[in-house]
């Protein structure tokens, strides 16, 4: 299990704004996390990751890898992220830093984590940058001169060099137009299969998230509502609000223009897809 | 460069416009400058010669035009007081006005950038309100009297620990580096506490709104604790504002640097500008005034083109890469 | 912005001359909900405890001005050639200076001075940047960028160098310390307040409601300056507290309030030379003076919070 979250609850002053959440990752699967702006997902994802505001108190139980999360301080987390856990945010334009290169942004958790020669950090975020599908000469542009789909392959690129365990992209596509968002949701789901990492994805938009994970947890004001493999859900909703997130995704674009684009891959078996509590035979959604 | 060019002009008409209003200022006196310069009791005789010797008696448009291109020259007349070149006279104040205030303004940031840091970072809150408190009222303190406790405690007679020099810069002046720049510590000091005051606060307010606003999020998430991740990528994307913030202290400081060299007693131009305002000598205030006006225009204009060359925004214009995904 | 105002604004009435309901004046229905937001702001301001002291203080500062017009420990001109440069005694807890006056009663007396000052500064300062600020945002392209070319390249030159060149016209009086501060910290404000300002002209509200017709006066008036004011009302109470600060430094460097005027930065020049006398009763006025500008200068941070919206809720219901 590589995340496995258990009874967690987030309160910002007086307000629960995550109340009694559970979910489950399993090694090398990907698993979606669906809901309505303020319904709490990008607390969770701050809780992971060790991120919350400050005067945000958590309880409940986040495991790592059987390693409890809550309660270990700034510095233990910090070790973790990038290493073992890499992020991928919303609007790269925001979060990547403005004065580093392409190189130099890729290269930071090589640098932070790892004692690599100056050649050896080079040649890995060459082939980063190669595998994300930018081509070598903008490794020394500066994130101003990237259109938004070569800033998130970039944030991808910085996610993934030091090959993590889980992955958690939080509205990766959003910030992103709806042909660009086909291209990146495919290179994530094809960069975390190939080397075995669960994700963790974050999302408002189902057509998205059927695009990229097996499994998905619905949230609504704090509360797990409903949950199961995501074809399911958008076959059969059950919740009113999942039907409403389903009845949404109808409408969008993203579905309709699905020509031409390979069915495959949403229902490729994954490579290394364990057996747990929701999957108990482990072959995913047949 | 267009910017570039658009700020020289700037810069240029701004100095144009405060020569114009210092000129006028001078000339809009109860009673006539020579008059006011010779003194009200003098002799109508003596007011007529040195309404001739400085050519107040020339049409106005053309006083302003042979004070401008005696600026030019670089020849700024002849001080009424003291008979020597007013020119010479400015560069040997500004000798010692241009260091107190480059000193001052390195401790303001020695002083105020760290501190600032720590009041957001620190883990106690105790210590954060501390440093807030100590901000504002670092803020608070009249120079004058910022400068004279630092003299009841640090100074050689009156102070406690007697250290360093009260008043007065050596007679040798910068042929004695060591002793010079030791009369310099304790003004500087006060101005330093100041100004520092201010670029603590708005280091705190910076770093926290860029820790709020998720900018730092992505270093944090490389690896980087909060701290780290404000300290190494968070300065470093304040620097461009805190340079603009900078340069609005310099105002602070020149207010500040007047006062402290009357304390000091720092025969500097801020309080050669005092004493030529009391000794009614107008011609040497009009071009140290202008003096002083220029090397403010000047600082602004060098703390936006400072701006500017940091703001990474402005690294490469949107769309110079290529298009698409 | 009132709900009826919003509605009319949507059925493309113009905002100006309606009539809301109870058949009340605009204009004193609009006076009695700016009271009641003044009242909001108040209560939120003294909530605070840093705003509690420094409204304390602030009254305190106002009642001693008071006070001190009618009476002082020692009249103001009782001068004594035999002590001069006293120390500290019963008779004169603070000592008396060169020329025998007490100085405590000097002291007292100063706070009456600096009060106007700082009174008249704000107003100064106040108009003056608000003028520049409604030419900013001005439809006039001409008006609206000569203007913040102005402000901008004027902002630069500091507030002493102002009062120096209006000395020498006008000898040292408060007067050349008040247009001085008034003037610098006017385009100061104007700076400042630009962004709110610029933001509230081109919203959606002013924009449709200038297309319905009304005046660009009108919305200046009832829209952008109203959201421009939180930024202004903070940025004037810092300067309040410079402007304490700047009187002290002029009077000390002889352009500002004359020697036969009672004045804080008066009190502030006599210990400078009280410190080979008596060294302690150099406390006494930088401390005065620091505490008053340190209070407005919390008075400033508490209104910022006060008058937010987001941390106000009572303002909420009355928010632009």
């Amino acid at each position: 299990m590589s995340l496995h979250i258990d009874n967690l609850r987030v309160q910002l002053g007086d307000v629960f704004v995550v109340r009694s959440a559970g979910l489950e990752v399993g090694v090398g699967q990907r698993v979606g996390l669906i809901g309505p702006s303020g319904s709490g997902k990008s607390m969770i994802t701050k809780a992971v990751l060790g991120m919350l505001p400050p005067g945000a108190r958590a309880s409940g139980s986040i495991r790592f890898f059987g390693q409890e999360l809550l309660g270990l301080d700034e510095r233990a987390m910090a070790d973790l992220r990038g290493s073992y856990i890499g992020t991928v945010f919303q609007n790269p334009g925001a979060s990547l830093n403005p004065v580093l290169t392409v190189a130099r942004q890729v290269e930071l958790p090589l640098r932070l984590h790892y004692r690599l020669s100056r050649a050896e950090r080079r040649e890995r975020v060459a082939d980063m940058l190669a595998r994300v599908g930018l081509t070598a000469d903008l490794a020394g542009k500066y994130p101003g001169q990237l259109s938004g789909g070569q800033q998130q392959r970039v944030a991808m690129a910085t996610a993934l060099v030091t090959a993590p365990k889980l992955i958690v992209a939080d509205e990766p596509t959003t910030a992103l137009d709806s042909i660009t968002q086909r291209q990146i949701i495919d290179l994530l789901v094809r960069l975390v299969d190939d080397t075995g990492a669960s994700l963790f994805f974050i999302t408002h938009d189902f057509t998205v998230l059927e695009r990229a994970c097996r499994y998905s947890y619905v949230l609504d004001q704090g509360r797990v509502v409903e949950h199961g493999p995501t074809d399911r859900l958008l076959a059969a909703p059950r919740e009113p609000l999942t039907r409403r997130l389903v009845e949404a995704a109808d409408a969008l674009t993203l579905r309709a223009e699905d020509s031409g684009i390979s069915e495959d891959h949403r229902l490729r078996p994954e490579p290394f897809l364990q057996p747990s509590l929701h999957d108990p035979r482990g072959r995913g959604n047949e | 460069m267009r910017f570039l060019l658009r700020r020289l002009l700037l810069f240029a008409l701004a100095l144009l416009g405060l020569s114009l209003v210092i000129f006028a200022a001078l000339r809009v006196l109860p009673g006539d400058v020579a008059t006011i310069m010779a003194g009200l009791n003098s002799p109508p005789e003596r007011v007529a010669a040195l309404r001739a010797q400085l050519g107040l008696d020339r049409s106005l448009p053309r006083q302003y035009a042979d004070w401008m291109s005696g600026l030019a020259r670089g020849d700024f007349g002849r001080s009424m007081l003291t008979g020597q070149p007013i020119g010479a006279q400015v560069i040997s104040r500004a000798v010692i006005t241009f260091p107190l205030i480059g000193l001052g303004l390195g401790l303001a940031l020695l002083i105020g950038v760290p501190l600032g840091c720590v009041s957001l970072m620190a883990g106690s809150p105790r210590l954060r309100s501390l440093s807030h408190v100590l901000s504002i009222v670092g803020g608070s303190i009249p120079a004058l009297w910022g400068g004279l406790l630092l003299i009841l405690l640090l100074s050689r007679g009156v102070g406690l620990l007697g250290i360093l020099p009260a008043q007065g810069f050596p007679d040798l002046g910068w042929s004695d580096p060591a002793r010079a720049w030791a009369s310099l510590v304790l003004p500087a000091l006060t101005l330093g506490i100041l100004v520092g005051a201010s670029l603590m606060r708005y280091t705190r307010s910076a770093l926290g709104e860029l820790a709020d606003s998720g900018r730092i999020d992505l270093a944090r998430a490389c690896g980087m604790t909060r701290n780290e991740a404000l300290v190494r990528v968070g300065l470093r994307l304040v620097l461009p504002q805190l340079v603009s913030v900078v340069g609005l202290t310099f105002a602070e400081m020149i207010t500040g640097a007047m006062v402290v060299e009357n304390l000091f007693a720092l025969p500097g131009l801020g309080s050669g500008l005092v004493t030529d305002l009391g000794g009614r000598d107008l011609i040497a205030v009009q071009s140290e005034l202008f003096m002083l006006a220029a090397f403010f225009l000047a600082m602004g204009l060098l703390v936006d083109l400072l701006h500017r060359a940091l703001d990474p925004r402005l690294k490469a214009a949107p769309g110079s890469g290529e298009a698409g995904a | 912005m009132s709900m009826d105002m919003r509605m009319n604004m949507h059925a493309g009435k113009s905002v100006a001359g309606q009539e809301p309901p109870g058949g009340e004046s605009p204009t004193s229905s609009r006076l009695r909900r700016a009271w009641q937001r003044a009242r909001f702001v108040v209560r939120a301001v003294w909530a605070q405890g840093e705003g509690r002291f420094a409204m304390t203080v602030l009254c305190l500062w106002i009642l001693v001005s008071l006070v001190c017009l009618a009476w002082t420990p020692w009249p103001l001109w009782a001068t004594d050639g035999y002590r001069v440069w006293q120390t500290p005694s019963r008779a004169h807890p603070l000592g008396t200076d060169g020329t025998g006056a007490d100085v405590l009663s000097w002291l007292l007396a100063g706070s009456a001075t600096n009060l106007a000052i700082c009174l008249l500064t704000v107003v100064l300062a106040g108009a003056l940047g608000s003028l520049l600020l409604a030419a900013t945002v001005s439809r006039t392209p001409a008006l609206a960028g000569s203007s913040t070319v102005v402000v901008d390249a004027l902002i630069s030159i500091p507030t002493v160098l102002i009062a120096l060149i209006l000395a020498v016209p006008m000898g040292s009086s408060a007067l050349v310390i008040v247009l001085a501060c008034g003037i610098g910290y006017g385009l100061n404000l104007a700076r400042v307040a630009r962004p709110a300002a610029l933001l509230a002209a081109g919203s959606d509200y002013a924009l449709s409601a200038l297309s319905s017709g009304a005046s660009g006066w009108r919305i200046l008036t009832r829209h952008i300056l109203p959201n421009a004011l939180p930024a202004i009302a903070v940025q004037l109470s810092l300067s309040a507290g410079s402007s304490v600060l700047a009187e002290a430094g002029l009077t000390y460097l002889g352009v500002g309030v004359p020697s036969g005027l009672p004045s804080w930065g008066h009190s502030l020049t006599t210990s400078v030379r009280l410190v080979n006398v008596y060294p302690l009763t150099v406390l006494w006025p930088g401390l005065v003076v620091t505490i008053v500008v340190v209070s407005l200068n919390l008075f400033g941070d508490a209104l910022r919070e006060a008058i937010d919206p987001a941390s106000n809720p009572a303002l909420r219901q009355e928010a632009v």
